[in-house]
C-alpha cells in the first residue's frame, strides 16, 4: 500500500455538500460504488442531491436491452431510493427508459412515490409503458416541484385515452413538458389554474383536443410535432417566445390572440403528412391581434382565392410591433413569398427573418424553373417589402431538404445578389446538419 | 450603472497577504464579491482569508478569460446587429478548449479550486472543477480512485465484508 505522508487526501476533506455535488455528476451506479473507498465515503452517496437513472447507461454492453437487465435496473433504482438519507430533500430526480423498449415488467409506481417523498425540485421521467401515467395524479400534487417533464415515449399517436388529472396543485411550477399524451380542454384549464406561475410549456408529439390555451403568465410556448384535433385559440398576453414546429392540423386552424409581448415567433407547419390523406384541406395559420385578423396559409394547397382573401384582410390588420425575429416555412414558393411579404409589411421592427422551404408533395410535378416563373410576382412583392424594413439585418435561409432542391439554390442566388447590391442585409445559409455560412 | 472609461479597480488580498488588482467587472464574476460590492459600493479592498495567493491568481485568471470572452461576443453582436452562429460556436469552442487546458492541474490544486470556487461563488468555475473531479472517478475501480486522490482505505476487512453483505445491490453487475 502506498503511504506517502506528503500525499494528503484532500477530496475526502471537502465539505459534504461538495462531495455529494461531485457524486451528482456521476451515474448513480458509479456514485454508489464509492461506498467502498473509505469510512468517509461509506454513506456519502446517500445524500446526493441529484439522481439521474438512465437504463441505456446502466447496461454495460450498449443496447443490451434484456428483460434480465431491466429487472436489475429497476431493483437498483428501488435500492438507491430506499437507502437514501431520508431527511435530505432531493434536487433532481430523473428516470429514463430507452425509447422503443417495452419491458414486460412494469416500473414500480411506489418508487416514484418514494422519489416524490423527497420533495424534489425537478422531476423528469421518460417511460415506455403507459402505466407510468398512474403516478401522474400524485406527481401533479407534489408542491415542491418547479419543473416537470413527463414523457410517455412509446405510445405516440396510438394513445386514445385522454390524459386526465383530478387535482393539480403546483404553486411553484415554472416549467412543464409533456410528450406523447392526448390532451383535452379540461386538463389545460386545470393545469393553468393549478400552476399559477407556469412560465414555460412544451408539448411534444401530443394530440391536442383543445380549443383554448389561455394564460396570463406563460412566457414561452413550444408545440412540436403536435396534432391539432380542433381549432385552437392561443391567448397568452405575456408570451414572448412561440415555437410551433412540424405541427399537423388537418384543417383545424389555430389562432393567436393577445400577443402583445411576442418577441420571437417560430412557425413551421406541415399540414399534410406524406403518409396520411394527401387531399386533406390546407392548414390555416391564423393570427388574431386585437381588432382585426388575417390568415396566412403555410401550405402547398393554398389556392389563389385564398391568397387574395389574405391580401384584403391584411389591409385592416394591426402591426406586430414587438416581433424581432420571424421564422416562416412553406412548401410552395409563391405562398412563401406572399406570406413573408405580408409579415414584413406588418412587422416594422423585424431584425431577423428565417426562411425554410419544405419538400414538395409528390403530387406537384412542376419543375423548379416553372415554379419560379409562377412565383415571380410574389417574389418582387417580397423583395420590395424586404428593402422597406429598416431594421432588418439578417435573412437566414434554412436548407434542410434531404435531396438537393433547385428552388433553394435559386433563392439563395437571388437573395445574394440583392444583398450585394443593397449592402444592408446579410444572407446566411444554414445547411441540414446545422452548419451556417455566409453566402 | 456607471460607465466610466477608467474602470473601478478593486484589490483582492489573499490569505498569505498578496494583493491582486482587478477590474470591478472581473471581481463581480465572484458572486460573493458582487454581493459585498452591492452592500457597500465604496469598498475597494477585500481580504479573502480562505484563499491562498496561487489559487486566487488562478481564479482571477479564469474570471478574466471568461469576462474577455463575454465582452468579445457582446462587441460582435453590437457590430453586426446579431451574432453570427458560426462565430459564436467557434468562440464557445475556444473557451471550452481554454477551460480544458486550465483544468490540467494536480488533484490538490483541483480540490483547492473547488473550495475557492465554492467560497467565492463562481458558478462556472465550480461546475468545471466539480465535473473534472467526477471525470477522475468515472470508470475507475475503488483502488484506482484511492490512488488518484490519495484516499486512505481505513475500512477493515470485516467492515468491507459488512458493506458488501449489507448492500449487495450496489455491486451487482449489469450486462
Amino acid at each position: 500500500m502506498e503511504n506517502n505522508l506528503s500525499c494528503t487526501d484532500m477530496i475526502s476533506d471537502l465539505p459534504d455538500a461538495l462531495v455529494t455535488h461531485i457524486l451528482s455528476f456521476l451515474s448513480p451506479k458509479e456514485a454508489v460504488k464509492t461506498c467502498m473507498l473509505s469510512r468517509r465515503w461509506r454513506s456519502t452517496w446517500a445524500s446526493m442531491p441529484v439522481l439521474k437513472f438512465d437504463y441505456e447507461k446502466f447496461q454495460l454492453v450498449p443496447k443490451n436491452r434484456t428483460e434480465e437487465n431491466w429487472v436489475k435496473f429497476i431493483k437498483f433504482v428501488g435500492h438507491v431510493l430506499q437507502n437514501r438519507e431520508r431527511s435530505l430533500s432531493l434536487d433532481t430526480f430523473e428516470f429514463k427508459c430507452s425509447p422503443s423498449w417495452y419491458p414486460t415488467v412494469p416500473f414500480p409506481i411506489q418508487y416514484i412515490l418514494l422519489a416524490l417523498r423527497f420533495n424534489p425540485r425537478v422531476f423528469s421521467i421518460y417511460a415506455s409503458r403507459g402505466d407510468i401515467l398512474d403516478c401522474a395524479e400524485l406527481l401533479f400534487q407534489c408542491a415542491s416541484l418547479q419543473s416537470i417533464s413527463l414523457n410517455n415515449t412509446l405510445y405516440r399517436y396510438r394513445t386514445d385515452k385522454f390524459f386526465e388529472l383530478k387535482v393539480v396543485n403546483l404553486p411553484y411550477l415554472k416549467k412543464l413538458e409533456l410528450s406523447y399524451l392526448k390532451v383535452e380542454d379540461n386538463l389545460c384549464r386545470m393545469l393553468f389554474q393549478g400552476c399559477r406561475v407556469l412560465e414555460e410549456l412544451k408539448l411534444l408529439f401530443c394530440r391536442l383536443h383543445v380549443s383554448l390555451l389561455s394564460s396570463e403568465v406563460l412566457n414561452s410556448l413550444v408545440l412540436t410535432h403536435c396534432y391539432f384535433e380542433k381549432k385552437l385559440v392561443i391567448s397568452t398576453r405575456n408570451l414572448m417566445h412561440l415555437d410551433v414546429f412540424h405541427t399537423r392540423c388537418d384543417g383545424a386552424n389555430f389562432l393567436l390572440e393577445n400577443m402583445a409581448s411576442l418577441v420571437d415567433a417560430h412557425i413551421r407547419c406541415f399540414d399534410v403528412d406524406m403518409h396520411d390523406n394527401l387531399e386533406s384541406s390546407n392548414c390555416g395559420l391564423v393570427f388574431h391581434n386585437s381588432y382585426s385578423k388575417f390568415s396566412m396559409t403555410s401550405d402547398h394547397t393554398l389556392e389563389s382565392a385564398q391568397a387574395t382573401a389574405m391580401g384584403q384582410e391584411a389591409s385592416n390588420c394591426s402591426d406586430f410591433k414587438v416581433v424581432k425575429s420571424l421564422h416562416l416555412g412553406c412548401s410552395d414558393l409563391r405562398n412563401l413569398f406572399s406570406s413573408i411579404a405580408f409579415f414584413l409589411q406588418k412587422s416594422p421592427n423585424l431584425k431577423k427573418l428565417s426562411v425554410e422551404l419544405f419538400p414538395k408533395p409528390y403530387m406537384c410535378k412542376k419543375s423548379s424553373n416553372q415554379e419560379w416563373r409562377n412565383a415571380r410576382s410574389s417574389y418582387e412583392e417580397f423583395t420590395d417589402a424586404l428593402l422597406q424594413r429598416e431594421y432588418l439585418e439578417v435573412v437566414l435561409i434554412i436548407e434542410n431538404l434531404s435531396t438537393k432542391d433547385g428552388r433553394v439554390t435559386k433563392l439563395v442566388q437571388e437573395l445574394y445578389s440583392l444583398s450585394m447590391s443593397t449592402r444592408k442585409i446579410v444572407v446566411i445559409v444554414q445547411t441540414k446538419d446545422g452548419y451556417h455560412y455566409l453566402c | 450603472m456607471a460607465r466610466s472609461s477608467t474602470e473601478n479597480m478593486i484589490t483582492l488580498m489573499s490569505s498569505d497577504g498578496e494583493e491582486f488588482m482587478v477590474t470591478e467587472k472581473v471581481a463581480r464574476e465572484c458572486t460573493t464579491i458582487r454581493n459585498m460590492l452591492e452592500d457597500d459600493c465604496v469598498i475597494t479592498n477585500i481580504p479573502l482569508p480562505n484563499v491562498t495567493s496561487d489559487i486566487l491568481s488562478m481564479v482571477i485568471e479564469y474570471c478574466m478569460e471568461h469576462v474577455a470572452a463575454a465582452e468579445k461576443a457582446a462587441a460582435e453582436t453590437a457590430e453586426k446587429g446579431s451574432s453570427s452562429a458560426p462565430a459564436a460556436a467557434k468562440a464557445n469552442k475556444d473557451l471550452e478548449e481554454w477551460d480544458k487546458a486550465f483544468m490540467n492541474v494536480d488533484v490538490y490544486t483541483l480540490c483547492d479550486l473547488i473550495l475557492a470556487a465554492n467560497y467565492l461563488n463562481v458558478s462556472g468555475l465550480l461546475d468545471l472543477t466539480i465535473q473534472t473531479a467526477a471525470n477522475l472517478i468515472k470508470g475507475k475501480s475503488p483502488e484506482q480512485i484511492r490512488k488518484t486522490f490519495h484516499i486512505q482505505n481505513d475500512l477493515s476487512l470485516e467492515e468491507e465484508e459488512k458493506i458488501r453483505s449489507q448492500t449487495p445491490w450496489a455491486f451487482e453487475k449489469s450486462e
